[in-house]
């Protein structure tokens, strides 16, 4: 794990912006602690119930949630005094595997925190094939090269009831895209940024980072799902969701633990 | 280990001189030296022997001799080699369901052994986790070997063979159902298949034919859909699909194990690499052909508990005949002769 923590971008942050807080210092004294990101799904503000078609999308179609998995990666802790911390690397998410919906942050240092940045999905420097490390799960996110090689950043499946009542599946895969017309690729990873408060001494907190699944599919551009499931090489899907993405996090009850 | 011997020989003895009780055999000088082996190829993920069971040269050695040996068997005539056949990736050559000793089929179709050593789970249903747990259970499966493991560690204990066999791998020739899995387990983990046509196209050694190549791009792609669960590198995920067989799974797979009903139906996706090798095809074997396997897919499958999302029941795959026949071109470029002839696997000298 690669940490950082922005001694060198606070010079510059106080430099530029005059960012930093010297009327509210750090506690003499003030030990490290732990930050523990919990990542929670929900859909339409009620928590997520895997394997059962009973949401409405803003489209009006009922569909259902099988499989969720995702990274979000580069997940940054910024001090009301402009120091940052954070983590150089991709968290995995699935929700059908409880283990991965925790990721701890060791050794934040104490202080007053005002926010948190992360990426959705992958940088481009991540986004390459070989790009995360060799292990079972980000192998499975494999993304092909012809369709712009890496990784998916999210894979989110299930089934939804069409107009006639028939079920159909759905596989909001989302992810780069490469096409033969153009000369460049189009990411579409976002970052987020969330206010947060908590004051770090030496103690663990819980963070929860929620995600509503509704809002991909309605905010601001109303995401219907495809007759046919295949949208990884769909340039205006793609563009939807990435727009629609960023409104759907939120930070749930911070607590001490 | 040699001063042990000497400190229990004369222990022995001593026992031995307060009369009636005879002596026991003392233990046997074992090497105290392996040659350890890697375990892992180019080209395929990271993967590791578990800490308790590391590979070497010697417990390669006893594990292949223990896989082609009918010793396991209750009549002596099964070994593991007669389910798995080198020549057909480690399938049972063809068949749909192996026959045990008292001539009774099972009712899943042997897997192929390929890339064993990548295994997160296995059995069709995943029950089990590693290759050593894995190796447990035909040995006493009524159907399969009808054997106990008391009895095959007698009839190894007593072998002229085996017991110096076990010394030179563990340390000690005694013998017992967890060293004789672990041997096992190791030889399986020499199962490395990564020398396809495929594999050294992609090591640019060679060119794929114009068929292959569009059967790669149409595999790689959402109309073919094939590397969702058949992933590039190992081609299996190593999850479970219920991919939209039956209506109403008679086999309920994972639920076997899981206990979940929303298991139902699901089996462990696998390996596509040899896939030309390893007909039939399925959990169950009910498809013959490679032809038959990508009718299902294009044909879209039925509905189905749990049926994955990424099957499309009523709509199906865009292929056409031609694109089928290039996709299973491809297919054929993960054969790997070189894995397949490999005369490592055979059976050994000395193997019944």
């Amino acid at each position: 794990m690669k940490r950082f923590a922005g001694a060198g971008l606070v010079a510059l942050c106080l430099a530029v912006s005059g960012c930093g807080n010297d009327e509210n210092p750090v506690e003499v004294g003030a030990q490290p602690g732990k930050v523990v990101l919990q990542t929670q799904h929900t859909v339409g503000g009620a928590d997520l119930v895997l394997n059962d078609i009973r949401y409405p999308n803003a489209a009006g179609q009922m569909y259902s949630v099988v499989t969720l998995i995702y990274y979000l990666s580069d997940v940054v802790l910024h001090r009301d005094d402009g120091v940052i911390y954070g983590l150089d690397r991709a968290l995995y998410n699935d929700v059908a595997d409880a283990s991965t919906l925790e990721h701890t942050l060791d050794d934040v240092p104490a202080g007053t925190y005002t926010a948190i940045t992360f990426t959705w999905g992958l940088d481009a420097e991540k986004n390459v094939a070989g790009g995360l490390p060799d292990n079972p799960q980000n192998n499975n996110m494999f993304w092909p090269g012809m369709l712009g090689g890496g990784y998916h950043y999210s894979k989110c499946e299930g089934l939804y009831l069409d107009t006639q009542g028939a079920q159909k599946g759905y596989a909001t895969h989302t992810g780069r895209v490469r096409r033969d017309i153009d000369t460049e690729d189009h990411h579409h990873f976002f970052t987020v940024t969330l206010p947060i408060g908590l004051t770090v001494d030496g103690d663990t907190w819980s963070v929860p980072i929620v995600m509503d699944l509704n809002q991909w599919y309605e905010d601001p551009n109303v995401y219907d799902f495809p007759d046919v499931p295949m949208i990884m090489n769909d340039l205006d899907r793609q563009r939807m969701l990435m727009e629609n993405g960023a409104s759907a996090f939120s930070i749930g009850g911070i607590t001490s633990r | 280990m040699l001063a042990l011997a000497l400190a229990f020989g004369a222990a022995a003895s001593l026992v031995g001189c307060k009369g009636d009780a005879a002596a026991p055999t003392p233990p046997r000088a074992c090497p105290d030296e392996t040659d350890p082996v890697a375990v892992g190829a180019p080209g395929l993920p990271a993967v590791s022997a578990p800490a308790d069971n590391p590979q070497t040269l010697q417990g390669i050695a006893l594990g292949r001799r223990l896989f082609h040996d009918p010793i396991l068997s209750r009549d002596g005539t099964q070994s593991c080699a007669t389910c798995h056949e080198p020549a057909f990736a480690f399938s049972d050559g063809g068949r749909r369901f192996s026959v045990g000793v008292d001539g009774i089929e099972g009712t899943r179709n042997a897997p192929a052994l390929t890339n064993a050593a990548w295994n997160l789970v296995n059995f069709w249903d995943g029950r089990v986790t590693s290759l050593e747990e894995q190796a447990i259970e035909p040995v006493e499966n009524p159907i399969e070997m009808g054997e106990t493991w008391d009895r095959v560690v007698t009839k190894l204990q007593r072998h002229p063979d085996y017991p110096d066999l076990f010394c030179r791998v563990f340390g000690t020739d005694v013998i017992t159902r967890t060293r004789v899995v672990q041997a096992i387990a190791q030889f399986e983990r020499t199962f490395v298949s990564n020398n396809s046509r495929y594999d050294r196209w992609l090591r640019g050694q060679l060119q794929l034919t114009p068929a292959e190549q569009r059967g790669l791009i149409l595999f790689e792609d959402e109309r073919g859909d094939c590397f969702h669960c058949h992933t590039p590198g190992l081609f299996t995920d190593l999850v479970f699909h219920n991919i939209g067989l039956e209506a109403s799974p008679v086999d309920r797979g994972l639920a076997e194990a899981t206990g979940r009903a929303t298991d139902v139906g699901k089996f462990k996706t696998p390996s596509l690499r040899n896939v030309a090798l390893t007909a039939p095809n399925m959990h169950d074997g009910r498809f013959e052909t490679l032809d038959e396997v990508l009718d299902h897919y294009i044909s879209g499958g039925v509905e189905s508990p749990n049926r994955d999302p990424l099957i499309r029941v009523g709509q199906g795959l865009p292929l056409s005949e031609q694109d089928k026949q290039d996709i299973i071109a491809f297919l054929h470029a993960l054969t790997d002769t070189s894995f397949v002839n490999n005369p490592d696997f055979l059976a050994p000298d000395g193997t019944p």
